[in-house]
């Protein structure tokens, strides 16, 4: 976490702004970990999770590009960054009265609509923008365009369309323009990569008791990553397979990557005067670090 | 935001009106700091105050910090709306809340 590149041009733009969000921070970290009486192992939602996408933001948007954000703009990118993931932990009665506001389609046809753990995980991001409506005050978030604009950054992290104009439209907030759909896309792929690189896996997770063969890949698969770096240009998963059989996982992991960069590259080309720079993501050993 | 304090012995009742955010809690902050000396109880009454943001939370866990070492503190007349943001933050499992 070297940059805070978009932290300080807040801070520098918009002190009071900038005040408000780290103000939002104390209660962000007991929020997130709430995931935990949904998700108690695997995966992490925890605002170290929150902090790591919010790092790749500002490695991905990088210091030349983040000079062309205004102070609002770099405001719900960082609050999105925090509050993407926050529907994994709603508490029971939000979830029944957030459910009747998402458009579940034909989930349940093939889906058990008494796991409620699986359906949040699902729908996360509805329940997050949901979340984030309801509680704005808590955050302080100052105007309903700032609400508008971090609900749908954090909903475009996933199952979205980010070229829909009006789901992703650029935001007129008093005489500055929100971009959304090029923060959006950012965000995306900022939380690609880490849900690739990183997850705190060590960390968080005793491997030996690991039985099932999917969670035996999947932790392999991520323990293979040493680290990632996004560099002007590309995108480097750092690697050290402990067994041959996470290679081709690993390189499945890159593919996907390289997908929703190529995907999230061309929503901020086609839909706003900024760029996502780098164009590749590669697979090279850690010692070539 | 106002702030009335009352003390009886050595137990003080702060009484919140108005909001406390990112504006108030600072003045909060300040003003506890120097008045807990000595203080064994001490007691938030929330009655009048209409709103509380994270910001705020953060100066009630503060105090929470400082009475564990000396004495006790608990937070009386809340809101439903504000036992609501006690509670999706986890602050309702922290916090003597009556």
């Amino acid at each position: 976490m070297e940059e805070f590149y978009l932290e300080q041009r807040l801070r520098a733009l918009d002190p009071a702004l900038h005040t408000k969000m780290t103000g939002s921070i104390f209660a962000l970290q007991k929020l997130l970990l709430s995931f935990l009486s949904w998700f108690p192992s695997f995966t992490d939602h925890s605002i170290l999770h929150s902090m790591h996408v919010l790092d790749f933001c500002n490695r991905l948007i990088g210091e030349e590009q983040v000079g062309k954000l205004n102070a609002k703009e770099c405001y719900v990118l960082i609050m999105a960054c925090y509050l993407h993931d926050i529907g994994m932990g709603v508490t029971e009665k939000d979830f029944h009265a957030f459910s009747e506001k998402i458009d579940f389609g034909d989930y349940f046809q093939t889906h058990d609509k008494e796991d409620i753990s699986e359906t949040i995980r699902a729908f996360h991001q509805e329940f997050s923008g949901l979340f984030i409506q309801k509680y704005a005050d808590l955050f302080e978030i100052p105007s309903e365009e700032l609400v508008f604009a971090i609900v749908q950054t954090s909903r475009g992290h996933r199952q979205t369309d980010l070229y829909d104009e009006t789901e992703f439209p650029q935001v007129l907030c008093g005489e500055d323009v929100i971009r959304l759909p090029y923060l959006a896309a950012v965000m995306r792929l900022a939380d690609e990569i880490d849900v690739a690189a990183d997850r705190n896996l060590e960390l968080l997770f005793d491997a030996s008791t690991l039985t099932r063969e999917r969670d035996i890949l999947a932790f392999g698969t991520h323990d293979s990553i040493r680290s990632v770096s996004v560099e002007q240009e590309r995108i480097v998963l750092y690697t050290r397979p402990k067994e041959e059989k996470f290679i081709p996982l690993v390189e499945e992991v890159n593919k996907k990557i390289q997908t929703t960069l190529d995907y999230c590259k061309d929503v901020a080309r086609k839909r706003s005067d900024l760029l996502i720079t780098q164009t590749t993501s590669v697979v090279l050993p850690e010692e070539s670090r | 935001m106002t702030i009335n304090k009352t003390k009886n012995g050595d137990a003080m009742t702060v009484a919140l009106e108005g909001r406390l955010d990112t504006t108030t809690a600072p003045e909060l902050d300040a003003d506890m700091k120097g008045s807990l000396e000595g203080v064994k109880e001490l007691i938030f009454d929330f009655a009048n105050l209409e709103y509380i943001s994270s910001a705020g939370l953060r100066v009630i866990l503060a105090n929470q910090k400082a009475m564990s070492k000396q004495g006790s503190m608990k937070v009386v007349n809340v809101s439903a709306e504000i036992m609501e943001i006690f509670s999706v933050t986890g602050f309702s499992d922290i916090l003597t809340i009556e």
